[in-house]
C-alpha cells in the first residue's frame, strides 16, 4: 500500500520537527520567567468566612467543595491507575492499535487477528511504562501535572490570579483580556505540554520542566522494546514512538485551551429551540 | 482466529480483568448505620467548623473521625448545625430497621426517626421556630460514603457541609441566627470506582433505572415525613426558644394536617427540597404523585366544607416550600403530567399577604445551565437507545400537524377536545388557560425540563453589573412584572423575567442559566449558585413582621 508508506514517511519528517517545535517554545518561557504582577486591582478577602474563596488554577470561581488546590497522592495514584492500567488504557491500546493496524505498522506484523493483538499489546506496555514513570518522577518532584489553559495559568496576565495566599488571606489580582489572544493561546497551549507546576495548596506553584512527562515518554517508546521487531528497535524508531505518545499529550493540552469554544459550539449545537405553533 | 490474539494478549488483559474483578464494583451497601466502634459511620454527624483556606495537604477538610451528633450536640444546633443522613438501597428500600425499642419504633427506619428527631430539636431551637431544612438527594456515581480518612468523604457531602457553614455563617450567611440542617439522602449512585473512568459511563442506563426504582414508596414516605414532621404544630413547649416567639406559642397547639391546613405562619421551618442529577430524577418520581395526592385531597376537603357560594380559593400546603432540581438528568416526560395538573388547575403560588400587587413564586423549580453537557447533550445520546425500542413499539405519540381547532367566539362554552399530544397551558396573571401541541413525546423525552425552551417559564438575561454589593445588601432586588428579580452576582446582573408566549406559568418553573452561575453538570455547591437561588427563597421573617412567605392556592 503505497499510501500507507507515504503515511509512514511523511511521519517519520514531521514528527522530531513536532517534537522540537514545543521544546523551542517551552524554553523561550521558561527563560522569559514570569515576573510577580504589580500592577491591576487588587481585592482582599478577609478570612472572616473562609469558605470559597479559593480559586484553584482552572475551577470555578466560589466552589465551595475546593479546600486545597494540591495535586494530592489520591490523585496521583488514580491517575496513574486510570491511565496505566485500567479501562482508559485499554481503550486506548485498542484505538491505537487499530490505527496501526490499518496503517500497518509496523510492517513485520500483519494485518490479522494475531498482528492486531501484537499491536494492542504493545501500546498497553507502552502505556503502563509511561504511566508509571511518570508517577515514580511525578512523586519525586511533587509536581501538578494538569493541563491549564492561558486564562486559568496562574502565571499568566488575563484573568484573576493569586498573588498570595497566607494564613487564610488570599490576594488576587485582575488583569484584563491581553490582546493577540489567539497566538497567546496557540503558544500556551505548546508550553504547557513541556512544563508543570509545582504542587502548591494555593495553585500557584512554581511552573517547572515536565521531566516527569519526558520520562514518561521516554519509558513509554522504549517500553515496547520487547514486544516489536528487531529492525524497530532502534533509536531512530523509538523517538518516532516518543513523538507519537508526546503527541497525545500536545492534543490533551490544545482541547484544555480550546475546550471552553468547543462546548459552546456543542451546545449551541444540541439546545433545542423553541418552536413556533 | 482467536488464538493468537489471546496468546499475544495472555498478560496484560489478565491482569487487567483480575484488577476490574476485585476492585472496580462499588459494593451496595450502608455507609452511616452507626455500628462501627465510637460510631465512626454515624447516622447523624454534626457539619464541621469551616476551615481556613487553603487547607494543607495534611490536615484535609472535613476532619475525621466525624463527630456525632449525638443528645448534646443535639441541644446545641444554633451553634453548630447537624448533617443527617438516609441511606436506600438498589431497589429503593431503606436499608437499616429499628429492631428493639419502643413499640412504635421498631419496624421504622431508623435513619428517618433520627431525622424526624432532629427535626424537632431544630424547631425547639430556632429563636423563631423557623430553621431551615435542606434535604438533599445526591446524583449519578455519588454516594454517602465517608472513606478512609480525612477529607474523603464524597464530593457531594463535602458540598453540602459547606453549603450549610456558608448558610449558617454569623458574618455573612442569610440564616445566621437561625437554626440550619442538612439531609443528605443517598443511594447507589456509583455502581464502578472511578478508577475504571471508561467503564463508569457505561453505568449510564443501568443507574438511570435504579434511580428511578430508588424514586418510589419509600423515599415518598421519607420526604412525606420530612416535611410533615417539620410542618407540624405542638412541638414547641414551654422552655424551648421557639416557645418565646409569641406566633409559635399560639400554634403550639397540634392540629391535624388534612383537616384544616396551617395556614403559613413564620413559626414553621423552611422546607428545602434539592434533587441534583439522576438525583432529582429520583425526586421528581417519588414527589410527583405525593404533591397530587395531597393537594386533590386538600382541595376536595376544603371544597366540601366549604361555605356555600363561597368561591375563595382552598389554601393548599404543599410538601416542600420549594424543591429545586439542579441540572436534572429527567426526562421532560417526568415533569410534564406535573405540569399539566397545576396548569389544569390554575394553581398559583403566591405570598399571603394582601393588598398588593400578587408575585409569583416557584413551589418546584428545574434549573439547569446551558453549558451542562451531561444533560443538554449526553442524555440525548442515552435516551436514543431506549428510543429506538419506544419507537419500534409504537409507544410515542407524534405532535399534531397543525394547531388544534379552536371553536369560535360564539360557540366557546361548548366543550371540544383532541387526542393530538398536548400540553396544558396557564398564565396566573390574565388566568387564561389554553393548550398547546408543538412538542412531541419523542422531544419531551430527548431533552429536560429546564433544556426545552418550549417548556421555560422564565428567562434570565446576563448583562453587565449596574451595582456593587457590599456586605449587607440584598444581593436580589425584586422586580415588577415582567421581571421577576434581577441579582448581581460576581461582575452581571442576572435578570429573571417571565418567558415571551410562555405556556408554563405554572409553579413549576424551569429556567436556563448561565455558564457563569452553573459552570457544567457537576459544579452546583457554589457561593454563585446559593446567591442567586436566593432570588427564588424567601429570607428567614423578621421578628414582628407578617409572614410574606407564598401559599399555594387552587380555585374552586
Amino acid at each position: 500500500m503505497s499510501w500507507m508508506n507515504r503515511i509512514r514517511s511523511v511521519s517519520r519528517g514531521i514528527l522530531p520537527i513536532a517534537a522540537l517545535v514545543p521544546c523551542v517554545f517551552g524554553c523561550v518561557a521558561l527563560l522569559r520567567g514570569q515576573a510577580v504582577p504589580t500592577s491591576g486591582s487588587q481585592n482582599r478577602y478577609s478570612p472572616s468566612s473562609p469558605t470559597g474563596e479559593l480559586i484553584c488554577p482552572g475551577g470555578f470561581p466560589t466552589d465551595l467543595t475546593v479546600t486545597n488546590c494540591d495535586f494530592t497522592a489520591h490523585m496521583r495514584m488514580q491517575q496513574w491507575v486510570t491511565v496505566s492500567f485500567t479501562d482508559e488504557a485499554m481503550l486506548g491500546a485498542i484505538l491505537y492499535g487499530a490505527g496501526a493496524q490499518i496503517i500497518q505498522s509496523p510492517s513485520e506484523w500483519g494485518r490479522t487477528w494475531g498482528g492486531y493483538g501484537e499491536r494492542v499489546g504493545v501500546r498497553y506496555t507502552q502505556a503502563a511504562a509511561r504511566g508509571t514513570a511518570e508517577f515514580l518522577v511525578g512523586n519525586l518532584m511533587q509536581d501538578d501535572p494538569r493541563h491549564l489553559s492561558y486564562k486559568d495559568d496562574p502565571h499568566t496576565h488575563w484573568g484573576s490570579k493569586i498573588v498570595s495566599c497566607n494564613s487564610g488571606i488570599i490576594e488576587l489580582q485582575n488583569y484584563p483580556t491581553p490582546t493577540k489572544i489567539v497566538w497567546k493561546r496557540v503558544g500556551h497551549a505548546f508550553v504547557d505540554s513541556i512544563t508543570v507546576r509545582k504542587s502548591n495548596p494555593c495553585g500557584s506553584g512554581k511552573q517547572l520542566p515536565a521531566i516527569d512527562r519526558l520520562v514518561g515518554v521516554a519509558a513509554g517508546a522504549y517500553g515496547g522494546y520487547a514486544w516489536y521487531p528487531r529492525a524497530e528497535n532502534t533509536i531512530a524508531s523509538a523517538s518516532q514512538r516518543a513523538a507519537l505518545s508526546y503527541g497525545s499529550t500536545l492534543l490533551g493540552s490544545f482541547y484544555t485551551e480550546f475546550s471552553p469554544e468547543l462546548m459552546t459550539g456543542l451546545t449551541k449545537l444540541f439546545t433545542p429551540r423553541k418552536k413556533q405553533q | 482466529m482467536i488464538q493468537p490474539v489471546l496468546k499475544t494478549l495472555h498478560c496484560f488483559p489478565a491482569i487487567a480483568l483480575t484488577l476490574f474483578a476485585c476492585g472496580c464494583h462499588i459494593p451496595n451497601q450502608a455507609y452511616r448505620s452507626g455500628d462501627l466502634p465510637n460510631r465512626a459511620n454515624a447516622p447523624v454527624i454534626v457539619v464541621d467548623t469551616p476551615p481556613q483556606l487553603p487547607v494543607s495537604k495534611n490536615n484535609p477538610w472535613p476532619r475525621h473521625p466525624e463527630v456525632e451528633c449525638n443528645q448534646q450536640n443535639l441541644k446545641n444546633l444554633l451553634g453548630r448545625p447537624c448533617l443527617a443522613f438516609l441511606e436506600f438501597d438498589d431497589f429503593g428500600e431503606t436499608w437499616q430497621k429499628t429492631i428493639t425499642g419502643s413499640n412504635a419504633s421498631v419496624g421504622r427506619p431508623t435513619q428517618l426517626d433520627k431525622i424526624v428527631e432532629l427535626i424537632v430539636a431544630a424547631k425547639k431551637q430556632d429563636p423563631s421556630g423557623e430553621p431551615l431544612i435542606l434535604t438533599f438527594v445526591h446524583g449519578w456515581k455519588h454516594n454517602a460514603s465517608q472513606g478512609k480518612g480525612s477529607g474523603d468523604d464524597d464530593d457531594n457531602i463535602i458540598g453540602l457541609e459547606s453549603t450549610i457553614n456558608r448558610l449558617h455563617d454569623p458574618v455573612t450567611g442569610e440564616w445566621r441566627g437561625h437554626v440550619v440542617i442538612g439531609i443528605y439522602l443517598s443511594w447507589r449512585g456509583g455502581l464502578i470506582s472511578r478508577y475504571w473512568p471508561v467503564s463508569q459511563q457505561f453505568t449510564y442506563w443501568n443507574r438511570e433505572a435504579t434511580a428511578i426504582r430508588v424514586g418510589n414508596s419509600s423515599m415518598t414516605d421519607a420526604l412525606i415525613e420530612i416535611a410533615d414532621a417539620a410542618k407540624r404544630t405542638g412541638d414547641c413547649g414551654s422552655g424551648d426558644l421557639c416557645y418565646r416567639s409569641e406566633s409559635c406559642a399560639s400554634l403550639s397547639r397540634p392540629a391535624p394536617l388534612l383537616v384544616q391546613p396551617p395556614s403559613t405562619s413564620a413559626c414553621t421551618p423552611l422546607v428545602r427540597f434539592v434533587g441534583h442529577s439522576f438525583g432529582a430524577l429520583v425526586m421528581e418520581r417519588a414527589l410527583t404523585q405525593a404533591t397530587i395526592t395531597r393537594m386533590e385531597g386538600q382541595w376536595n376537603q376544603q371544597r366540601a366544607n366549604r361555605l356555600r357560594n363561597s368561591d375563595q380559593p382552598a389554601d393548599l400546603t404543599p410538601l416542600a416550600d420549594l424543591v429545586i432540581y439542579v441540572n436534572s438528568a429527567a426526562a421532560a416526560t417526568e415533569s410534564k403530567q406535573l405540569m399539566d395538573y397545576l396548569a389544569s388547575t390554575k394553581s398559583v403560588y403566591q405570598p399571603a399577604s394582601h393588598g398588593e400587587e400578587k408575585r409569583d413564586e416557584p413551589l418546584f423549580l428545574s434549573i439547569t445551565s446551558e453549558a451542562d453537557l451531561a444533560t443538554g447533550l449526553l442524555l440525548k445520546i442515552g435516551h436514543a437507545v431506549p428510543l429506538i425500542g419506544y419507537k419500534f413499539k409504537g409507544s410515542m405519540r407524534a405532535s399534531s400537524a397543525g394547531p388544534v381547532a379552536i371553536p369560535d367566539s360564539g360557540q366557546q362554552d361548548v366543550t371540544t377536545s383532541t387526542t393530538s399530544y398536548a400540553r396544558a397551558c396557564f398564565e396566573p396573571a390574565t388566568k387564561t388557560a389554553s393548550i398547546k401541541t408543538d412538542m412531541s413525546e419523542t422531544d419531551y423525552y430527548l431533552t429536560t425540563t429546564a433544556h426545552a425552551q418550549a417548556l421555560w417559564s422564565h428567562t434570565v438575561t446576563q448583562k453587565a453589573a449596574s451595582r456593587v454589593v457590599k456586605t449587607g445588601d440584598p444581593i436580589c432586588i425584586p422586580g415588577t412584572n415582567p421581571i421577576y428579580s434581577t441579582c448581581t452576582i460576581g461582575t452581571y446582573d442576572y435578570v429573571i423575567s417571565n418567558a415571551d408566549n410562555r405556556c408554563n406559568g405554572t409553579p413549576y418553573w424551569a429556567l436556563q442559566v448561565q455558564k457563569e452561575l452553573i459552570p457544567d453538570h457537576t459544579t452546583i455547591f457554589t457561593e454563585r449558585l446559593i446567591d442567586f437561588l436566593t432570588a427564588f427563597i424567601q429570607p428567614p421573617s423578621q421578628e414582628g413582621q407578617p409572614s410574606n412567605r407564598p401559599q399555594l392556592q387552587r380555585p374552586m
